[in-house]
């Protein structure tokens, strides 16, 4: 984050921090909030924390958190060519598989009803435009 | 028009079909998000925002409001039934919440703690129809180096009240204010950190870092636990009756609850959390019946849950009167209000009195409705808290994507958010709380605003600061805050462990 501080107040310069005080530029507010974040940054370092072995305590499971992670990624990638509903039901569908939801009925029933739930909810209630993809003809 | 005649006219208003279908759909999916151990009320209202548009500004508002008080009420049940918070401000409930349910006093507990919200939630909704107003009167009178000052004292007792570690508060926080600079200046229309692209140059919305910061992070972090079954005690209709020394015994708690709450809200920071601790602190101070803690006593019950209604009461008062929302919930009614082209803040009581009035007269209906709501259909919400988290995280899931890309029809802004809510799963992870940057973000480009008028009206020479004693105060009043929070800081232990707190 001290990394961070240090791109912004660089950034900030290059933008120009106007005259001081009397008219300031649009560099200046960011220049001060890196600055901020560099101070805070170096603070934060020399302190103490316990949140290391907090984090080393979680009995958790990455894979489950990266398979999630990539349904959504795949959810965006895949949307322009297969369309709201049925990229949703394969995501919702594999993120139920990757938590734990056994058989096959079931996560494709929670699958299909939450993508033609919220489609009905947001597109045909709300006028959101989703992407129709693949079954353009099917839902209008 | 005279107080009495504004709430009638205010009461007409919340009676309109659209805006009372807005209050019964707020507070039932508050209630159900205060159930869930999943979404806070900060991602739930965010994912709403882009329903309310529909319904114009009074009924989103009415909708926001009803999302978050209906999560408070919805908390306890969980709290009570199967010892899970739904969320940070119903911890404290759990304590003896759940110590009741076990000696087979559930129903009471329950009866007790949704009659002592309404109690408080009245009493607060009649303390915010009071002192709204006259805080927007006394806000009249600031000018861009008042609210400069007010957003210093407002960042230095969020950044020491929320999380374990100042330093900690104060990173994330300015990491909200940076975010708040992407884009192009208002003023001279340089962009600023856009990478080109233009997608950049509207800047960064709060809805997709809301929904995953509090959102997408939370369902990260429950599909990397081991999940277990949980079991909810069952409470019939007729159980619902405390007996007489009960009710008698809860009166107290629900009236200093009451007063901490609506007091807490006026401050910066995670007000429902903090008034909880406080109260059932109090209330365990001065009870005679001190060895009951932890054990069942109604005090620790009541008091701290009709303190974290009427704390989301007393948050209203600064975000209507002086359009600064000291929470992230509140910032996310901010930017629904933006979002409507409602600006809050002191000409709001004289330009938009009825948008005020309507408001308060459709929070006395929600707070009655979830009482309503409350009591027989408890079976139902305990029921609805043991949901499987592999049915909770497909579904959350779902709901926070499709939110995220409602709002501008943007896949930019999904993006946004799946990354906003792997920086909030690690941040949490390593004791970063997430709050701030929410509301460093909102209230990023205000600050900027006021700090450039404010260089510009002092001509140069800081000094002149001295002649304005509102400016003063407010920045003794951090450095007071900020001194006194460097003592107690070694002392805040309790506190600390809600840290992911208000979301």
């Amino acid at each position: 984050m001290g990394m961070l501080g240090v791109l912004v107040l660089g950034a900030s310069l290059r933008m120009g921090w106007g005259s001081i005080p009397d008219e300031p530029g649009p560099g200046f507010y960011p220049g001060l909030v890196g600055i901020a974040l560099l101070v805070a940054s170096v603070m934060a370092s020399r302190r103490p924390s316990s949140s290391q072995e907090k984090a080393a305590d979680q009995a958790t499971t990455g894979f489950s958190v990266l398979y999630v992670l990539a349904a959504y990624v795949a959810w965006i990638c895949l949307m322009p060519w297969f369309g709201y509903v049925l990229v949703t039901c394969l995501v919702s569908f594999a993120i139920a598989k990757a938590v734990g939801f056994r058989g096959w009925i079931g996560p494709l029933v929670l699958a299909v009803g939450i993508s033609l739930l919220t489609y009905l909810l947001l597109d045909v209630w709300f006028f959101v435009d989703l992407p129709r993809g693949l079954l353009e003809g099917i839902f209008p | 028009l005279s107080g009495i005649e504004q709430f009638i006219s205010g009461l007409l208003v919340a009676l309109a079909p659209v805006n009372l279908f807005a209050c019964l759909l707020g507070v039932l999916l508050g209630t159900l998000v205060g159930v869930l151990p999943g979404l806070g009320p900060a991602a739930a209202m965010s994912l709403m925002l882009p329903f309310s548009v529909k319904y114009g500004p009074l009924a989103g508002l009415i909708m926001l409001a009803g999302v978050w008080y209906g999560a408070m009420y919805g908390g306890s049940t969980t709290s009570i039934l199967v010892n899970i918070p739904g969320e940070a401000a119903s911890v404290v409930t759990c304590i003896d919440g759940y110590q009741m349910a076990r000696r087979g006093r559930a129903g009471a507990a329950l009866a007790l703690v949704a009659l002592g919200s309404w109690m408080a939630g009245t009493l607060g909704m009649a303390g915010l129809q009071f002192f709204a107003p006259v805080v927007g009167r006394a806000a009249l009178y600031f000018g861009p180096p008042e609210y400069l000052a007010l957003l210093v004292f407002s960042f230095v007792v969020l950044s020491t009240l929320v999380g374990q570690d100042q330093a900690k508060g104060v990173m994330m926080l300015t990491l909200g204010l940076f975010l708040g600079t992407i884009g192009i200046d208002p003023i001279s229309g340089v962009p600023r950190f856009t990478f080109g692209p233009t997608v950049l140059m509207d800047g960064i919305d709060l809805v997709p870092v809301a929904v995953g910061l509090f959102g997408i992070s939370e369902v990260l972090r429950l599909a990397g636990q081991p999940h277990g079954a949980t079991q909810a005690a069952r409470v019939r209709l007729r159980e619902l009756y405390p007996n007489s020394h009960e009710a008698r015994r809860a009166i107290g708690p629900t009236l200093r609850g009451s007063l901490i709450g609506f007091l807490c809200g006026l401050i910066p920071g995670p007000a429902p959390t903090i008034s909880t601790f406080m109260s059932y602190g109090l209330e365990k101070r001065i009870s005679p019946r001190r060895d009951e803690f932890g054990h069942g006593a109604v005090e620790g019950v009541v008091g701290p849950e009709s303190a974290n209604n009427a704390a989301v009461i007393g948050s209203l008062v600064p975000l209507l009167a002086l359009g600064i929302p000291f929470s992230p919930p509140a910032a996310v009614m901010l930017a629904g209000l933006r979002l409507h082209n409602v600006n809050p803040g002191p000409l709001l009581f004289s330009q938009a009195p009825q948008m005020f009035w309507g408001f308060v007269a459709s929070m006395y209906l929600a707070n009655t409705v979830l009482l309503v709501l409350n009591l027989p259909l408890v079976g139902i919400f305990a029921r609805i808290a043991t949901t499987p988290p592999r049915i909770l995280i497909p579904v959350v899931s779902v709901l926070c994507l499709v939110g995220g890309y409602s709002v501008r029809c943007s896949m930019f802004d999904v993006w946004v958010m799946i990354a906003s809510g792997l920086a909030g799963y690690l941040f949490d992870r390593y004791g970063f709380p997430v709050a701030p940057v929410v509301i460093g973000l909102v209230l990023g480009p205000t600050a900027e605003a006021n700090l450039r008028l404010t260089t510009q009206l002092l001509h140069g020479n800081p000094g002149e600061i001295l002649h304005r004693p509102v400016v003063l105060a407010f920045l003794v009043l951090a450095v007071v805050f900020q001194v006194a929070a460097g003592r107690v800081g070694r002392t805040k232990k309790p506190m600390a462990a809600t840290s992911k707190v208000e979301v």
